[in-house]
């Protein structure tokens, strides 16, 4: 009990001390700011490149979520499906590498391929996009495809077939919807993991493509409540994109519940 | 509809496990079961039929038409799956309805007729329900609505009872067998309980190691089994090596049995069957095959009461009886004795 009180006072701590920070006018050698304000927020609203680097993140996680689905769901079910262990071993791998690898490589991978003349799209947002997609994609497959060992999804896929439905009446009529739950958190996933995301960001963000967190670290150089209030709009942003990603999910799989 | 086996074989790509050459009929309203320990092909023979494996030998024809190369999808069969297989996301009625949803049949009609069907399992009240807040018993009755509201040209059965408990067995064995009757459809059911496949099925068949050994009525596969291993599959059995003395005896471990007459020659090796209700407590008139015993097990089931004896220093003997008395002295008339082929 007291271990526990303990660690969560641990976990919440930092996070109550911000909020309280955001609001503090002054903090300096002090255990708790003086005065009360809400001018480091209307600077924050006012600041230009915060405001950009919010709407930014917003539209990569949510083209980010949008990207994995299109892509995670035929994979997972490819790899759910794919008749040999050897073949599913291989590809468990290399859906682990982006997982395994920091994200530090990568970018510089990165840097290095798309900085060339060939291929000269650093610092556009759709690579950004990319980048998030490849380190996030291996949670999402991680979950849709624990759901479907247990759904047991390949008997359910027989008895479909054997009362009559072939092949893509399956994967629309039953797969999919089958699956709402765990995409529904396995976006949740991808949407908090992507908010966050800070190193690859920051090495192959454009200037005008930042994402919230990239210059948020600005923030830190300057007054402690204006980092403060930063930071808690990330939270509150992160927290926000969660809540997306599972509405998301849940109504794509109710409209498609309801026609069936 | 008729279902018909013929020569099939199928073997898994790099062993030797599969079915072998099978050939087997399942005339309209008939329900043949088949029984056999797992590993023996006989869920692989359901799958063959139901058209996820295609025969490396062999045809398939429902009816008269040749299904061996079609789908499982063309092939027009209701299949009841051990976990039922109910989609989740549906609804009870949406799940009976799919198979005619599938066949482009309007929503209102396919809810009348999944309706109608729900009703014949006794599940009408349960329509709006998802499967998952279901009991086991009442799924696989949503799983059976579903197989047979399409009209199917043969019901398949893959151990559909094997996740009840026992009491719930039973019942849904009888409500199996009354829908099979009623809808007068040819059904195979998959089975590793043999019991279960006695009461319910016209006519048993045993697989063993992917060869059909015998298939015949459950009273003939129980009194006339056509091998040592059918009979200790089907039933309780005492079986003894033997050898043949004469026209109408036979020699065990612990002595001479006299047997009806049984056509072997004298000096054949043979196995001996006794079942255990078979066996009678006493002596019987002159003594025939009769043995002094001794009890070294003794299990009380309530109807019946099932014994292990010791007869002279190394005959063992399962027998059943009703009575309540201590058992010294049992005797096998001859009848009971048959003589199978030696192992």
């Amino acid at each position: 009990m007291v271990v526990t009180a303990l660690y969560f006072i641990y976990l919440f701590l930092p996070i109550v001390l911000l909020f309280v920070g955001s609001f503090g006018q002054s903090w300096t050698n002090t255990l708790l700011p003086t005065g009360t304000t809400l001018s480091w927020y209307w600077t924050l609203f006012e600041d230009g490149s915060f405001r950009r680097a919010f709407v930014v993140s917003l539209e990569v996680v949510v083209a980010t979520c949008v990207v994995c689905t299109v892509v995670g769901l035929p994979l997972s079910y490819a790899m759910y499906r794919s008749a040999t262990r050897g073949v599913q071993a291989v590809v468990r791998v290399i859906s682990l590498l982006p997982i395994a690898v920091p994200p530090l490589v990568l970018g510089f991978g990165y840097i290095l391929v798309f900085s060339s003349d060939t291929l000269p799209w650093l610092g556009s947002q759709w690579l950004l996009i990319a980048g998030h997609t490849v380190l996030v994609l291996p949670y999402l497959l991680h979950t849709l495809i624990s759901d479907m060992r247990h759904l047991q999804l390949h008997v359910l896929e027989r008895a479909a077939e054997s009362l009559g439905a072939g092949f893509w009446r399956r994967f629309i009529d039953i797969v999919v919807p089958s699956l709402r739950h765990s995409l529904a958190s396995g976006l949740i996933m991808v949407a908090a993991l992507s908010i966050g995301e800070f190193q690859l960001s920051n090495l192959i963000a454009g200037f005008l493509s930042r994402t919230y967190p990239v210059v948020l670290l600005q923030a830190f150089y300057g007054a402690t409540g204006f980092a403060c209030a930063a930071t808690v709009v990330l939270l509150i942003l992160a927290l926000l994109a969660a809540l997306g990603g599972a509405g998301t999910a849940r109504t794509a799989g109710a409209s498609r519940s309801v026609g069936a | 509809m008729t279902v018909r086996l013929e020569n099939v074989s199928f073997t898994y790509p790099g062993t030797q496990i599969g079915v072998l050459d099978v050939n087997l009929t399942v005339p309209r309203g008939e329900l043949v079961a088949i029984i056999g320990a797992s590993g023996s092909g006989k869920t692989t023979l359901l799958n063959l039929v139901a058209g996820f494996l295609i025969p490396t030998a062999g045809r398939i024809y429902l009816d008269d038409e040749d299904v061996t190369q079609l789908p499982p999808r063309t092939r027009n069969l209701g299949m009841v799956f051990q976990s039922y297989a109910l989609f989740p996301h549906l609804s009870v009625v949406d799940n009976v309805a799919y198979p005619l949803k599938v066949r482009g049949m309007a929503n209102t009609e396919r809810r009348k007729l999944a309706h109608a069907m729900l009703q014949r399992v006794g599940l009408a009240d349960f329509a709006l329900r998802k499967p998952g807040s279901l009991s086991g018993g009442q799924q696989q009755r949503v799983a059976l609505a579903r197989a047979l509201v399409f009209e199917p040209q043969a019901l398949l059965l893959d151990e559909p009872l094997s996740a009840l408990d026992a009491a719930l067995r039973v019942d849904m064995r009888d409500q199996i067998r009354g829908l099979q009757q009623q809808q007068g459809i040819a059904t195979l059911h998959i089975t590793h309980d043999q019991e279960e496949a006695l009461s319910i099925a016209d006519r048993v068949g045993v697989i063993e190691r992917g060869q059909l050994v015998q298939l015949d009525t459950p009273r003939n596969l129980y009194d006339r089994p056509l091998t040592r291993s059918i009979a200790a599959f089907v039933g309780h059995a005492n079986l003894w090596d033997g050898e043949v003395t004469g026209p109408e005896t036979v020699r065990v471990s612990f002595g001479t049995l006299r047997s009806g007459p049984h056509g072997r020659s004298v000096g054949e090796r043979c196995v001996v069957l006794v079942r255990p209700e078979c066996v009678a407590l006493g002596h019987g008139d002159g003594g025939e095959n009769s043995f002094d015993c001794r009890i070294t097990r003794d299990r009380f089931f309530g109807a019946i009461r099932r014994y292990d004896a010791i007869i002279g220093d190394q005959g063992t003997l399962l027998g059943e009886t009703g009575e309540r008395g201590d058992i010294t002295a049992v005797h096998i008339p001859a009848r009971h004795v048959q003589l199978l082929p030696g192992a």
